[in-house]
């Protein structure tokens, strides 16, 4: 049989180890680029804790360092959500910080003082390695080693992964990816050799998962889904019954260890399918032992009958305690999957985060690029040989792509699935198209037995797992010694040796190849170069989309150097430095986080958004005029009031633009208060100028955010940058408030609020009274204006 | 009257004499002062103070010459320093200490030779006093100016007889307001108090006998009250921690101070307004009070300087590294230090502020005793501030043996520690010198000596091969064992 | 003469007291007649709404005439009328406490120039200014209904009025027998063309097609279109433009074009990677890579500049 080019014939186990050494090389080169890519944003700018919640998790991870794990358990913290106070060690999943609390403890322990703000740091890029890894044994189960590498290098640089973990974005999603991949990595591996010991494993990790993210139920639904199609398909084993059991009895009991979760995994919606398939299980196991004993056909029937009852017995039973209120129906931020309509009606919190939006194609393909169009042609190529694990990554691909449509955040679960299937896909086509071998001319066609040979080869370095099609004739002598020698192989290497050590492979293999070098050439060279510009492109939307700490914002300098815009931090280090240590600041929760991390202060409300009616509070204040809002203040004795205000600059994330959902928020509590279409022109626009409505014009929000900001266009025409607005000349005064610190662009306003008068009067009372004093000091401010206006 | 004068001052000699409560050889009457000239330079945080004593040799047996500082002056007074006027090297100064009958606190001043019977020399005293002024109205507006007041004696007092003293008191800026003492008729018959000027003179007083006892102290020293304008910052380090590590490995002295700066001028009164304080920078009409940027001279021919405070580092700053050659040694790095915030009236800011620069420049090894002698500057002046309290700890390499410190004044306290960083085994020897109220005269060096053995350079690297040999022989065991029950 | 004189003195307040007792009557009969709901005109809009009021009123400020191409109006129109038919139902001495009345533009322009409004449908809630059953906090005037929060659906609206009303608007949403239908009809057709069926069920590229279609719809954007009520083509100037301006936006047609052109590509993909080394002979093979490969990077190249269109800042390009 021709070759399409010669090859020079090597020792079987040089290869082998040249090619377990080349892994190894691969598979480093590949952690190495997927820690590298993450690393634009430390050289843009710093080693510096990104937005928002990962400035929570790094306060709670520096609280875990310096004062150990039980303190930090029952840490009780009373500077957020003033004056209730939150209890931190209950209300969080523990998972991310206690990961960085014993990577740190170590790197003390071998003497190597880094700083604790460094291993938060560049723990999400730490933890990509790991998930390439993770990835590689996972694709290594489904396909071989090879499509392992190319999933491996796919997921290090997939945007949609580093979306959630370039350095310095400290979020459970960092380390989640690694453990969802290894638990399923450990699942597979459970269910392919029916070993407890895998199940166990994958059960430690679920319990990792649990502690660490929220979104551990996807693994929750995802496994027990798979259990159930198996069931379905009538591909019920031992192994499965093993698996299964295994996991599900350990990783329950030890995820009710994590104390947010609790009694959850037996009461909420979320882990009844899981309950419901254990249950099933054990049903089909007992039919499946006593049909092993019982022969006679009619007792089948009955069992078979039993077997369905009982199964729509347990269901109802479910569905009656969750309508009995013993099982929580599904929580908002779930349900809200489902049934897409519920949050934007009843949890505006929820509706209002950015990241739970639903995703357009765009940010699909930004995320994905080349990727998201052959993984369907990955996902076919699993249906084509269709082994468990593959109805695994089947589900997974359909399931995620539909949560990844409903939530922009959920993009994260579907990557690495599609990173699989593509991979698959990939190797697959590099499989043929580098495979030196071509086929018999016609003539000698269908002459040779075919017997698909799967799984790792020999010369891989692992174990031989032979599936042969249920019925196919079993393989002479001669042709399992051939397969135990090499069988089909894993990658071109492998094959090029297979094929160098002279076995007789050739008869195991299918009469199908391709002629030639020139189409061998034309389809590998396009392939080599889509995914180069797929490189390309995860390295300009890493660099470019994806790397910029929301809290330090950058523009370019009219030379083209970038001009560093730090207002936050200016701001924040002006509260921690020069306000009293108990001082609470009332901002809109978005900044809650960063105000506890940055500016050690007390907070009214922060990303933590239990409880609705505080933050509508919150959204009342801001939203009602200053008499009304200023009782609220001092009842929470709140001392400042932090503004975002971006129209100096075009800072388009500023509070004005949040304000509706302030709006919305509070008329959710006190409708009769607080009306959002008050807040529009007559005409229903939203507006900031002239004719901006009254309650707008009076509100905090407005008053604060531009206070004195038309004095600083000197008589000119000021402007609203991001509205792109004439804002009226003069503009709004205060009574109950006063400025007391602007950052240098104007991004951060703080205003105190002022203590009661002395001669207790109302404070607006005295304002007027002082009028007249306040004139005479404002004349060498105006003349300055005038000499601005010339 | 001042024949009364006289005899109680007789009578006041006569028990000098008698109690033989002096310290040292020489007695009141070893020496007169023929002029006593006192210079003082206003200025924010610190108050420079130039005494020049013209002093004559009565009997010619003592070397030994005696300057007194009232209770008050010695409070203030943080550094003093005495010379030969016209030479630089200073004379040795002992202090006495409170001596009760002289209502004073003594320094005796060895001069280089025992002067013969009628001959004169001049001596400077120079003087740094801290915490001398204080803001008055204690706190202005935004953009308000800022007054100071200087509080001080009038005669400079000394136990020998002075034939004619005067005080002249230079303000930076206008002096808005001083005190023209009273009842002085004893010593002069002019107007005491002249104004030229920002230059408030004070004196000439004549032939004032022995000044240095309670009773003068009582009856004709007079306080004097200043009350000027000063148009720059008034800062004070509140805290500075400065650490100097130490790595002949990388032959690096890396250098770091963790500074609380504080704007001790008058607080801001009202609240900070941003539009006001862009107005004021943009007509140049910027008030002291709000202090944009911190000039600073870095020691020359450092790199990689970094400026960072508890929440990250501060892109704010510019630095200009000197040139590199032959005469860098004389220039410096000049770094323009912006806190995040303009720092107003009562303002703190604090933040970190390191460099490292090539240890060739500041340790050297002396082959004969096989010791390397290391010099750290005490600490990088920041312009008219002064430390409340300076922390200094000196990081030596791991395994340094027989280390012996020579500081340029006397620290308070002087601890050894062990310091544990980077790959260490056994920690690195270190020493903490304490300090309070230093001045931008207290720029010496303090210089370390020690021995590093062979062996001990050679810590690290065997630390590190033995742990990643470790690490390969566990790989391979694992690679080897096969943990499955049934095969 | 007068006692004439007195005697109308007397009387005026009693003819108002008699025409406001009218007036309510005539309410309640026209409620009654029309479903439930009060066609009003200016003049009967001032009685309704007149200041010493005992009733409370919801009334509809609409534009239905074609003439206003007014399209929110038609649209929320059915569900006041559910929901005022629904109100009808209520007992008596609640029901004649509230009404539910609709103005439309045509009968009494002046009340909506009166109330300054230049938009329709707008919904008015007046609450009753006399009587026992003035709101609690003592505001009489009218309360808008806030569209912006709950959307046109009978259901949220009267959830939204229930609020002033007596008692709550027995408002029951019709069952729903889409689903259940369509259930039936699958199990009926399953289970007659079940000989048909369950070779189906049982193969395996029946799922394949399945599952390669949902996901290909989902990564297209589906769900982002049905949440966000997307319309499938915008009605823009110049024609309808399909393609949504802005990078976190779509239409519905986008999500078809771009499902297609990954469907595309996935074919000329499996072609290449599982049909090509089927063909036997040498010459067609390299036709066949051939075209392949140019429809993958036509294809490509095509999406990429779709998505430039998207996305403005994207530096990279394939072919154009």
């Amino acid at each position: 049989m021709p070759d399409a080019i010669p090859l020079p014939r090597v020792a079987p186990e040089t290869v082998a180890n040249t090619t377990s050494l080349l892994r190894i090389i691969a598979l480093s080169l590949i952690s190495g680029a997927a820690i590298a890519s993450r690393l634009f944003a430390v050289i843009n700018f710093e080693s510096i804790i990104h937005e928002f919640d990962p400035w929570f998790n790094y306060r709670a991870t520096r609280v875990l360092a310096a004062k150990g794990f039980y303190e930090f358990w029952n840490w009780f913290d009373p500077t957020a959500w003033y004056p209730l106070g939150r209890v931190v060690g209950g209300t969080i999943y523990p998972g991310l910080m206690a990961t960085s609390g014993v990577i740190y403890n170590i790197l003390h322990g071998l003497n190597l003082p880094v700083d604790i703000r460094n291993v938060c740091v560049l723990l999400a890029p730490g933890f990509s390695a790991l998930t390439a890894w993770a990835t590689y044994m996972f694709t290594k189960e489904l396909k071989d080693a090879s499509a392992g590498l190319i999933a491996a290098s796919f997921i290090g640089i997939a945007p949609g992964y580093i979306s959630r973990s370039v350095a310095g974005s400290y979020d459970n999603e960092a380390i989640a990816i690694f453990l969802l991949m290894f638990t399923f990595f450990t699942w597979i591996k459970a269910l392919k050799l029916g070993s407890a010991f895998f199940g166990t494993i994958a059960a430690v990790f679920y319990f990792y998962m649990v502690a660490a993210w929220g979104g551990y139920v996807f693994i929750t639904n995802m496994i027990p889904l798979h259990a159930l199609v198996l069931l379905l398909m009538g591909r019920y084993t031992n192994r499965l019954y093993v698996a299964y059991s295994s996991w599900y009895a350990v990783g329950t009991l030890s995820s009710m260890q994590v104390p947010f979760v609790g009694f959850q995994p037996v009461r909420t919606s979320e882990h009844m399918a899981a309950l419901g398939v254990f249950g099933l299980l054990q049903l089909v196991a007992f039919s499946d032992l006593v049909r092993s004993h019982v022969g006679s056909k009619q007792f089948r029937t009955l069992l078979r009958v039993a077997l369905v009852a009982s199964g729509i017995l347990g269901g109802a039973v479910i569905v009656l305690l969750t309508l009995k209120g013993w099982i929580a129906p599904w929580t908002g931020r779930f349900y809200s999957l489902w049934d897409t309509e519920y949050a934007k009606k009843y949890i505006p919190i929820i509706a209002s985060v950015s990241e739970h939006q639903p995703t357009a194609w765009p940010s699909f393909f930004m995320d994905l690029h080349v990727l998201i169009t052959i993984f369907p042609a990955g996902v076919i190529l699993c249906f084509k040989e269709l082994r468990d694990e593959h109805v695994f990554v089947i589900i997974y691909a359909v399931m995620a792509s539909y949560f990844a449509g409903v939530m922009v955040r959920l993009m994260l679960t579907l990557t690495p699935v599609v990173c699989v299937a593509a991979a698959i896909a990939t190797s697959t086509l590099f499989d043929t198209y580098l495979d030196v071998h071509e086929p018999e001319d016609p003539s000698a066609e269908n002459s040779v037995p075919v017997v698909t040979v799967s799984g790792e080869s020999h010369v891989g370095g692992t174990n031989v797992t032979v599936t042969t099609p249920a019925p196919a004739p079993t393989p002479s002598k001669k042709a399992k010694k051939a397969q135990a020698q090499a069988a089909a192989p894993a990658s071109s290497i492998a094959s090029t040796i297979a094929e160098a050590t002279g076995t007789a492979g050739v008869t195991t293999r299918q009469d199908r190849g391709v002629f030639g070098l020139g189409s061998r050439l034309v389809v590998v060279a396009l392939w080599v170069y889509m995914l180069l510009f797929f490189v390309v492109h995860s390295t300009w939307v890493t660099s470019n989309a994806y790397s910029s700490p929301s809290v330090v914002l950058s523009s370019r300098n009219p030379d083209g150097s970038q001009h560093i815009i730090d207002d936050f931090r200016e701001a924040y280090y002006w509260l921690r430095q020069n306000t009293p240590e108990d001082a609470v600041v009332m901002s809109w929760w978005d900044y809650g986080y960063q105000i506890a991390g940055m500016a050690d202060r007390p907070t009214m409300v922060d990303n933590n958004t239990w409880n609705n009616t505080h933050i509508a509070t919150v959204g009342k204040a801001m939203a009602s005029s200053e008499e009304v809002a200023y009782p609220i203040l001092r009842k929470h004795d709140v001392s400042y009031v932090l503004v975002i205000f971006g129209s100096l600059i075009g800072y388009s994330g500023d509070d004005i633009n949040k304000f509706l959902w302030m709006i919305r928020i509070a008329q959710g509590i006190w409708p009769d208060e607080v009306s959002e279409p008050s807040f529009f022109t007559p005409r229903g626009e939203y507006k900031v100028d002239e004719q901006a409505s009254p309650a707008m014009k009076n509100s905090v929000m407005y008053k604060t955010s531009y206070y004195r900001f038309a004095e600083l266009y000197g008589g000119n025409q000021p402007q609203d940058r991001v509205r792109n607005q004439n804002l009226p000349m003069k503009g709004p005064t205060l009574d109950y408030l006063e400025e007391a610190f602007t950052s240098e662009n104007w991004i951060v306003r703080i205003y105190a609020v002022k203590g009661d008068d002395e001669l207790g009067r109302d404070l607006k009372v005295a304002n007027s009274f002082n009028e007249g004093k306040k004139r005479k000091r404002g004349r060498p401010l105006v003349r300055r204006r005038a000499v601005a206006a010339v | 009257m001042t024949r009364l004068w006289h005899w109680t001052q007789v009578l006041y000699l006569l028990s000098c004499l008698l109690s033989v409560s002096w310290a040292t050889k020489g007695n009141i009457l070893s020496f007169e002062n023929t002029a006593i000239v006192r210079t003082v330079e206003l200025g924010g945080s610190l108050v420079a103070v130039t005494t020049t004593y013209a002093i004559q040799a009565v009997t010619g047996d003592t070397s030994e010459y005696i300057v007194a500082l009232s209770e008050a002056e010695h409070g203030v007074t943080s550094w003093i320093e005495a010379t030969l006027k016209g030479s630089v090297d200073p004379l040795q100064l002992k202090p006495l200490g409170y001596k009760h009958d002289y209502a004073a606190h003594l320094y005796s001043i060895t001069l280089p030779k025992v002067p013969v019977k009628g001959e004169t020399t001049s001596l400077v005293l120079e003087t740094v006093q801290t915490k001398a002024t204080y803001p008055w109205p204690p706190s202005s507006p935004q953009g308000g100016e800022q007054l100071l007041k200087y509080e001080s004696d009038l005669l400079v007092i000394s136990p020998y007889v002075t034939s004619v003293q005067r005080t002249k008191v230079r303000g930076p800026a206008s002096i808005r307001s001083f005190t023209t003492p009273e009842g002085l008729g004893a010593f002069t018959d002019e107007p005491t108090a002249v104004q030229a000027g920002s230059v408030v003179t004070y004196g000439p007083y004549k032939n004032i006998p022995a000044s240095a006892n309670p009773f003068f102290a009582e009856e004709s020293q007079k306080r004097i009250l200043i009350h000027y304008e000063f148009n720059e910052g008034v800062l004070t380090v509140v805290k500075l921690q400065r650490a100097a590590e130490i790595s002949h490995w990388g032959s690096n002295l890396n250098i770091e101070n963790q500074i609380l700066l504080r704007n001790t001028g008058p607080t801001l009164k009202g609240h900070f307004s941003r539009l006001d304080h862009q107005f004021q920078g943009h007509y140049h009409s910027a008030s002291a009070q709000s202090i944009r940027s911190v000039p600073m001279l870095l020691p020359a021919g450092i790199n990689t300087p970094y400026y960072y405070d508890l929440i990250g580092n501060v892109s704010t700053s510019k630095f200009r590294p000197s040139r590199s050659g032959k005469s860098r040694t004389l220039q410096f790095s000049y770094l323009d230090l912006r806190p995040r915030y303009p720092l107003l009236g009562g303002w703190n800011y604090s933040f970190t502020l390191g460099w490292d620069a090539p240890l060739s420049d500041s340790a050297k090894w002396d082959a004969k005793t096989g010791r390397y002698i290391i010099g750290v500057p005490y600490w990088t002046p920041i312009t008219g501030s002064y430390v409340e309290e300076a922390e200094v700890k000196i990081v030596l390499p791991e395994g340094a043996t027989d280390v012996e410190v020579f500081p340029p004044f006397n620290p308070l306290t002087v601890n050894r520690t062990v310091h544990t960083s980077y790959l260490d085994t056994t920690g690195r020897p270190a020493i903490i010198l304490t300090n309070t109220r230093i001045t931008d005269r207290h720029t010496g060096v303090i210089y370390v000596t020690y021995k590093v053995p062979f062996t001990a350079h050679l810590k690290k690297p065997i630390a590190v091969a033995a742990a990643t040999f470790s690490v390969f022989v566990l790989a391979l065991a694992a690679r080897r064992v096969d943990p499955r029950i049934h095969k | 003469m007068l006692l004439l004189s007195l005697l109308s003195f007397f009387l005026v307040p009693a003819c108002w007291a008699i025409s406001r007792e009218t007036a309510y009557s005539d309410f309640i009969d026209a409620a009654a007649s029309n479903g439930g709901v009060i066609d009003l005109t200016t003049q009967t809009f001032d009685l309704l709404t007149a200041s010493d009021r005992e009733w409370s009123a919801t009334i509809q400020l609409t534009a239905l005439g074609n003439t206003y191409k007014c399209a929110p109006c038609k649209q929320f129109e059915p569900s006041f009328k559910t929901v005022a038919k629904a109100w009808s139902k209520v007992a008596p001495k609640h029901r004649d406490n509230h009404f539910f009345a609709t103005l439309d533009f045509a009968n009494g322009p002046e009340v909506f120039r009166r109330l300054g409004l230049n938009s329709a449908p707008f919904v008015y809630t007046y609450p009753a200014a006399q009587g026992d059953r003035v709101p609690a906090n003592g505001k009489v005037d009218p309360i808008p209904f806030d569209f912006t929060v709950s959307e046109f659906d009978p259901k949220s609206f009267s959830e939204g009025i229930s609020r002033f009303t007596p008692v709550k608007i027995p408002y029951k949403p019709p069952t729903d027998f889409k689903p259940i239908v369509s259930a039936i009809v699958a199990i009926l057709t399953l289970s007659l063309g079940y000989r048909v069926a369950l070779p189906l069920l049982l193969n395996r590229w029946f799922w394949a097609i399945l599952s390669i279609g949902s996901s290909l719809i989902f990564i297209s954007g589906f769900m982002f279109v049905r949440i966000r009520g997307n319309p499938y083509v915008a009605a823009g100037s110049g024609g309808a433009q399909w393609i949504a301006p802005g990078y976190q936006n779509q239409f519905g047609m986008e999500v078809q074009v771009v499902a297609f052109i990954y469907g595309i590509l996935t074919f000329s993909f499996l072609s290449m990677t599982l049909f090509v080394p089927r063909l036997p002979s040498k010459g067609r093979q390299t036709l066949a890579v051939g075209i392949w490969s140019g429809v993958t990077v036509i294809v490509f190249s095509v999406l990429i500049g779709f998505f430039k269109l998207k996305n403005g800042g994207y530096p990279f390009r394939l072919l154009f």
